[in-house]
């Protein structure tokens, strides 16, 4: 097969279309007469011209360059990138399912209606919290969602409370949603075992503490041991604990967020119940809470009332709609199909095996690299580049190598706290003979590093496009197409 | 590649009692998570291998290869008391150059 790297733009040849429409019946319209000059494009836009085959070759080419975990490997750690069972791809394909409509009257989508009833009581029973609502479409908005009701929460009580206080460990998210939420962000510091430092929690909870935002294990992968403790410290101070669940899959059927004494959790859908990933999207964030926080979640909400499914907006302290309709419907029906064909037991089984297979590859990659927290590690782990740092190479430059043996490489570079950090996380769905090849890359680019650094500082030496400029491309970026500049390159290459 | 040193970091690293294992190194810091950034830091560690060691007045200073590759065409050091060093690319008239191969 010829490969191209042509964008679009560069395969087009003027009047070659890719459809054919009939005459039209309907009289032409002037332009100029019914439009303002000064909107009116003064020259046409430089579409591309292909034919319907040039379209689909195209994007059939790009889409095969893609990774994705159907194709590879990928321990992005607190990512959760897990196998998408092709179950739910089939069940949300149902015509029930995908051919309604969100304005059809409710007598006529029960089923759709029950699912997402029962997704919300699946949910809640997972999290341990008494009401959950579906609406947020990714984990983000979850968590925006979640603050918005500690500040109705907070102001229905008559309190005015300005900060929310977040580990330095947390993903980037947190203080971001408790800055767009109108709070400010304090940043508690970890302890040498990379938990909550509870001296330090301590000294900064008071009355003006709204909210303590915590992922637990935290993103260095560590259960914090002291979560009963550090919930009664934002308790007695009045303040609420939101629980990031980003990363559940090392707590399903083991434990709950609601008995760690969390108030509010969010969870990511396409993480832990394996919708897909990335991309954009369409994600799901779902928040549960518990029942003091009832009355401020989003409307309109699921409700069986008498046999039936109905939606209920009838909720005057509610914090509002939150997602045009009900959430992300297709999302929900996979997340539904999950948990329905996994079951109690087998959702158990999932946080048992991810928990054992990330503390099997930590163990077969700790004689390469520094492990800054040698304890028994949940769902993912922490390694530090350090040691090849001296040597003269970083972790990117090691990341970069992942990529020519056919691996994404691990989150690197985050969490902050950690130098030169991966953050790998191989989920449950890896077999023993993937993990035990990709140690066995990883130790042989530790070996590069010491006997041919130049091998790993060049990478990647086998992807379409080598080693991009990240910093020039933050810097620089050049994201529109323009026709001239391209033929300027081309007679600068001839 | 031009590294400048403006006069208050140029005494300042002169005033300093630097010993081989803890040098002054212009280092790029990583920050990732969705995202990669860099920027560059003035730090003061021990050598890597195949450390470009720049010098000027006496004062060395050390790049790795990592760093070197992104560090901009023309980089200056300054020095301020409320903030330390700094690595960035704005010029002052009494700065120092160095060029890198």
């Amino acid at each position: 097969m010829v490969e191209s790297n042509e964008l679009i733009f560069e395969v087009s040849q003027p009047g070659r279309v890719g459809s054919s429409l009939p005459v039209s019946d309907v009289d032409k319209v002037d332009i100029h007469e019914k439009f303002p000059e000064h909107l009116i494009r003064d020259t046409p836009a430089e579409l591309p011209e292909v034919s319907e085959l040039q379209l689909v070759r195209h994007y059939t080419a790009l889409s095969n360059k893609n990774h994705g975990i159907d194709n590879g490997f990928y321990p992005l750690g607190s990512c959760t990138m897990k196998y998408n069972p092709k179950i739910n791809e089939d069940v949300a394909r149902f015509e029930g399912f995908s051919r309604i409509h969100p304005y059809q009257p409710g007598e006529t989508v029960q089923g759709a209606l029950q699912l997402l009833y029962e997704l919300q009581e699946e949910l809640a029973e997972i999290t341990g919290m008494d009401a959950v609502t579906l609406q947020p479409s990714a984990g983000a908005q979850g968590e925006w969602t979640g603050l918005m009701m500690v500040r109705a929460y907070h102001e229905q009580k008559g309190e005015t409370r300005t900060k929310v206080l977040v580990p330095d460990s947390a993903h980037g998210t947190n203080p971001a949603t408790a800055t767009v939420a109108g709070y400010k962000a304090v940043t508690i510091p970890s302890n040498k075992d990379g938990l909550v430092d509870l001296e330090e929690l301590k000294k900064h909870v008071d009355s003006d503490t709204a909210a303590l935002m915590l992922t637990n294990p935290n993103t260095l992968g560590l259960f914090e041991k002291e979560i009963v403790e550090i919930a009664n410290v934002v308790h007695e101070a009045g303040g609420l604990l939101y629980y990031d669940g980003a990363n559940a899959n090392a707590i399903l059927g083991k434990t709950t967020p609601g008995k760690m004494g969390f108030d509010i959790v969010h969870l990511n859908l396409h993480k832990t119940f394996t919708t897909p990933h990335g991309g954009g999207g369409p994600g799901a964030g779902p928040v549960g809470v518990k029942e003091k926080l009832i009355p401020y979640l989003p409307i309109p909400r699921i409700e069986k009332a008498n046999g039936t499914y109905v939606l209920n907006s009838n909720y005057p302290l509610s914090i509002g709609r939150v997602k045009g309709y009900y959430g992300n419907f297709g999302i929900l029906v996979r997340a539904y199909t999950y948990i329905r064909t996994m079951g109690p037991d087998g959702l158990r089984q999932v946080s048992e095996s991810a928990v054992l297979h990330a503390n099997y590859l930590r163990k077969k990659l700790e004689p390469y690299f520094e492990a800054p927290y040698s304890q028994i590690c949940k769902h993912e782990f922490v390694l530090s580049g350090s040691r090849q740092k001296k040597l003269g190479v970083r972790t990117l430059d090691m990341a970069k190598r992942l990529l020519d043996f056919g691996y994404h490489p691990p989150t690197i570079y985050f969490p902050l706290n950690v130098e030169e950090c991966m953050m790998i996380e191989p989920t449950e769905t890896e077999s023993k003979e993937t993990m035990d090849a990709f140690a066995d890359v990883m130790a042989q680019i530790s070996k590069e590093v010491e006997e041919n650094p130049d091998m790993v500082l060049s990478a990647p030496h086998t992807t379409v496009i080598g080693r991009l400029d990240e910093v020039q491309a933050a810097r620089q970026p050049v994201l529109r197409y323009k026709k001239e500049e391209s033929a300027e390159k081309e007679l600068v290459k001839a | 590649m031009v590294v400048t040193l403006t006069d208050a970091a140029l005494n300042k690293l002169k005033g300093m009692d630097i010993l081989e294992e803890r040098s002054p190194r212009i280092d790029a810091d990583v920050a990732g998570g969705c995202g990669v950034s860099i920027r560059f830091l003035l730090v003061f560690d021990e050598p890597r291998r195949n450390d470009t060691v720049i010098e000027h007045e006496g004062i060395q200073l050390r790049i790795d290869r990592f760093t070197k590759r992104y560090l901009d065409e023309e980089t200056q050091i300054d020095y301020t008391n409320e903030q330390g060093f700094l690595v960035g690319e704005s010029f002052e008239s009494s700065a120092c150059a160095i060029e890198i191969e």
